[in-house]
């Protein structure tokens, strides 16, 4: 399925058809999990009968049983409460970085994951953010909606500064829906990015956090006098960088990574650290099965 | 202590030249990398002094002198830095090989021992080892003439590769002349004049055995060599003179050992036996020995000895025999009995006899045509003898018709006339001709030519017919024909002599005037020579064929055979030999440029293990510690207290 430069292996998504995607609260006016629901509504499968009442819908009369006994029944049917999963895909300019495209990778990691959703008929929801929320694409019905995903993914380009107070502001305002929210990022925010995600938890929202970063970002390789731009802000930093600086500067890398550890954890949500070195197969069926994020 | 290859002012420069790129490249491989990156929250600078930030200044010395040492020792090795005596102590030698034909003999008794030039390359490479580093060689290949191999070159590998390339010649030794082919070469171009040695056995001809004016610095590296040794000297074959159509062949051997040897000889042509003979021939002892062979074709006759000793190489011997040629000739006459005796009488002849009514118009495919008393004109294009032709018949003009004329004289001038003799001849009835300018009257009568010849055309006219006339009565008559053959197809009439023999000088009987003489090679090329009192001298020192023609004598020499000298040459005593001791060739210089390229190339691995990018562990703790330690020493109190 190439689009753009962007493919997906069919061996690899045949691999991921005996995975779910998890999630572990109960959103409130839906049903959690995987459980079938008893309400009555719209729906497909057929529930019950009562009687009609002023005002019902007469496309659920029963004519047949009319006809027969002259009295109006009315059918009832089983609502399917869906949780829907939604992935807050990074896209800035931070995400270029790195000797492997963070960009494709988590391009590639949003591809597999709204696979797995669309084999166990989720309701998947791909919201591409940098500064703001882009125009989001939605799919649900089965994998062979999977193919428009590629294409809106193999479409996506990188760029922009990251805001995730003003991403997450704008998320909540557009969903009320509670639900599943799985961010693939980088969490380099030149803000604190620990505060618009608790946020979003408060808000109801189950958090997955899968955090990328390339091997570059966590140990640079570099010694000496080094000229620093930084990819986003384009703000620039002259050093001087010895071992002593390297091991302060992955000290401090974890340290980030921790926090954002804590914050998923408080919150009832998961975390996933992703190096980019990590092919996004074995990512999937190593740490982020660990972490219950797909089982 | 002096530099070979580069003065000091070239080697200054060099230097510094060097030195500028290496410190320019020092410092932009340490300007700042830009790097752009995903975030810059995470990133502190290290706790290093403020000059190591500024990249103007030198960050590493120790990096930079090291490299800088490094490239010095490398220009050193570059301009080939010697210790010891200055240039001036190098010396000019002048190497020897005897590579005579003689040194493709065996050295020993089997043929694992090589040969004895192999033996005098061991000794000349020995020699060579010895020499001081800045001594030049020059190699001279010496048989019968010196040829200077190499010009005087120091560099050793050059020299070794000239003495492997040697191989045997075919001519002997000429030590002579290859001894003062050196020193005259020593004079003109050395600069400083060092040894001449000779490397070989010395075989050489009984007048230089004893050859005493031998330079002073001659040194001699002499190589034994087996003493048995039986082979072919000469091989010479010519034409019986009785019977052209056999071959007498003549085999010279010699045994150039002291003892007596038994010796199996054997000719074959084009693989079937010619002859052979048993010789018993005493210490030094040479013996000629002749056989016969009847053939008319071509084919190769080799003859070779039976006898294994070390030098094979003169055991055999052969020459490409020439086929007898004969000349055809087309006889055209109603009455051809009367002509036939003459013909068939020359085994070099071989006549076909026709009619008038077959007589072409033109060519035939015949060396030579008799129109007897034709019909009607013919242009034969070719040798043609015209008997009685009537008049408009031929090209040759009429003057009258004769009778009773006494032939008065046979013209010597012409070779058709040349040796003939006739007394009171008279002829019945002839023709006179009028010759035409250029025409050359063969015999005269009374009233005129009666035989003329043109030798534009090569046809010789009759005026009679001479087996119709008295002359038939003559011993001229045939000997007329057989001038006139002769004269119209020479090459039937060539004496062949064909001969092996070595290469070198050649001298030969001839019987001709100089103009007559031609020698050439096998590539039709003339070869050089010399004629005094008829002996003829020429020199061919390679393998090859030479011809020499002299008249109407033809020799073939197939110079096949190497020259093998019987005497041995023995030095003066006054005459240093053997390998002299390493270093006892005078001042000598210490090279030190593979030291130095050592050094060179470690020096910069090392400056890149300690200092570059891709630095090893060890390297990066003691380079932090070294600028600990210099941070030490700066404080003010460590400078007191060290003061």
């Amino acid at each position: 399925m190439p689009q753009s430069g962007f493919t997906i292996e069919r061996a690899f998504l045949e691999k991921l058809e005996r995975l779910t995607i998890h999630w572990q609260k109960s959103f409130p006016g839906l049903v959690g999990g995987h459980n079938r629901s008893r309400f009555a509504g719209a729906g497909q499968e057929f529930l019950d009968h009562r009687n009609f009442q002023q005002g019902d819908d007469l496309r659920a009369v029963n004519w047949r049983a009319y006809m027969r006994i002259e009295k109006l029944f009315l059918k009832m049917f089983q609502v399917e409460p869906r949780v829907p999963v939604r992935i807050l895909l990074d896209i800035s300019e931070s995400m270029t970085t790195g000797e492997v495209s963070k960009f494709d990778y988590a391009r590639r990691l949003a591809a597999a994951l709204c696979y797995v959703g669309l084999v166990r008929l989720d309701t998947m929801c791909i919201q591409p953010f940098c500064g703001r929320l882009l125009d989001p694409y939605s799919v649900g019905g089965g994998r062979h909606r999977f193919s428009p995903i590629v294409d809106f993914l193999g479409g996506l380009q990188a760029g922009g500064k990251t805001d995730f107070l003003s991403s997450v502001r704008q998320f909540v305002g557009e969903y009320p829906q509670r639900g599943l929210v799985v961010v693939i990022s980088d969490f380099l925010d030149d803000g604190d990015c620990t505060r618009p995600l608790q946020y979003l938890s408060d808000f109801g929202h189950e958090l997955l956090l899968l955090h990328l970063w390339a091997d570059d970002d966590r140990t640079p390789p570099w010694d000496g006098e080094l000229d620093l731009t930084d990819a986003e802000s384009g703000a620039n930093l002259q050093i001087s960088f010895d071992a002593d600086a390297r091991a302060a500067y992955t000290r401090a890398f974890d340290e980030f990574a921790a926090g954002l550890r804590r914050m998923a954890l408080r919150t009832g949500g998961r975390y996933v650290g992703l190096p980019t070195s990590v092919q996004v197969e074995d990512a999937i069926f190593g740490p982020i099965v660990r972490a219950r994020g797909v089982a | 202590m002096h530099l070979f290859n580069l003065g000091l002012g070239e080697f200054l420069g060099l230097l510094g030249a060097a030195s500028g790129v290496v410190l320019a490249l020092y410092l932009l491989d340490r300007s700042k990398q830009k790097i752009r990156v995903a975030t810059l929250r995470f990133w502190t600078p290290a706790p290093k002094p403020s000059d190591l930030k500024n990249r103007r200044k030198i960050q590493q010395p120790l990096s930079l002198l090291l490299q800088l040492l490094s490239i010095l020792c490398l220009l050193l090795a570059i301009a080939q830095l010697r210790w010891g005596s200055a240039e001036s102590g190098a010396r000019d030698h002048v190497l020897i090989l005897d590579t005579s034909a003689w040194m493709g003999a065996r050295a020993g008794a089997t043929a694992r021992e090589g040969t004895l030039l192999d033996a005098a390359r061991r000794s000349a490479r020995a020699w060579l080892r010895t020499l001081p580093s800045g001594d030049r060689v020059m190699v001279v290949q010496a048989d019968g003439q010196a040829t200077a191999v190499t010009a005087f070159e120091t560099n050793r590998q050059v020299v070794e590769q000239a003495i492997a390339a040697a191989s045997p010649g075919q001519s002997a030794l000429r030590l002579g002349q290859a001894l003062a082919f050196a020193q005259k070469t020593q004079r003109m171009h050395a600069r400083r004049i060092g040894e001449v040695v000779f490397a070989g056995t010395g075989r050489v001809s009984t007048d230089e055995e004893k050859f005493a004016d031998a330079p002073k610095n001659l040194r001699v590296l002499p190589s034994a060599g087996p003493a048995n040794n039986t082979g072919v000297r000469h091989l010479a074959v010519r034409r019986a003179g009785a019977s052209p159509d056999v071959w007498e062949i003549y085999v010279t051997v010699k045994n150039y050992g002291p003892e007596p040897r038994v010796v199996p000889l054997a000719a074959t042509f084009g693989g079937a036996p010619a002859g052979t003979e048993t010789l018993r021939l005493t210490g030094g002892a040479e013996r000629e020995v002749s056989f016969r062979y009847k053939t008319l074709s071509a084919g190769v006759l080799d003859v070779r000895l039976f006898n294994p000793d070390a030098f094979p190489g003169d055991d055999r011997a052969s020459v490409e025999l020439p086929a007898q040629p004969r000349v055809k000739v087309a006889v055209y006459s109603n009455e051809p009995n009367l002509i036939r005796p003459l013909l068939t009488a020359n085994p070099r002849v071989e006549a076909v006899f026709r009619g008038h009514a077959e007589m072409p118009d033109a060519a035939t495919d015949a060396a030579l045509v008799i129109l007897d008393r034709p019909p009607r004109r013919v242009d034969p294009k070719g040798p043609a003898i015209w008997i009685e032709p009537a008049a408009g018949v031929s090209a040759m003009a009429l003057k009258q018709q004769a009778e009773g004329v006494a032939l008065t004289r046979w013209r010597d001038e012409h070779p058709a006339g040349r040796g003939l003799r006739t007394r009171d001849l008279r002829l019945a009835k002839t023709a006179i001709f009028a010759p035409a300018s250029g025409d050359v009257a063969v015999a005269e009568s009374s009233a005129g030519p009666v035989i003329v010849a043109r030798p534009a055309s090569r046809a010789i006219y009759f005026g009679f017919h001479p087996m119709r006339s008295e002359l038939r009565f003559e011993l001229a008559t045939p000997l007329l024909f057989a001038n006139i053959v002769q004269w119209m197809a020479p090459d039937s009439f060539r004496r062949w002599e064909l001969n092996a023999s070595s290469a070198g000088s050649i001298t030969a009987e001839v019987d001709g005037e100089a103009e007559e003489i031609q020698v050439t090679d096998e590539n039709n090329q003339p070869v050089p020579f010399t004629v005094q009192d008829r002996t003829l001298r020429f020199f061919h020192g390679t393998r090859g064929t030479v011809r020499l023609r002299d008249g109407r004598r033809e020799s073939v020499y197939s110079l096949t055979l190497p020259e093998v000298e019987t005497a041995v040459w023995t030095p003066p005593a006054t005459v240093r030999r053997g390998i002299p001791r390493p270093g006892s060739g005078g001042p000598s210089a210490t090279d030190l440029w593979r030291a130095l390229a050592i050094l060179g190339a470690a020096g910069l691995v090392t400056e890149w293990l300690l200092f570059g990018r891709r630095r090893l562990p060890f390297a990066v703790a003691s380079m932090e510690l070294s600028v600990r330690l210099r941070s030490l020493l700066r404080k003010p109190s460590l400078l007191r207290r060290a003061s």
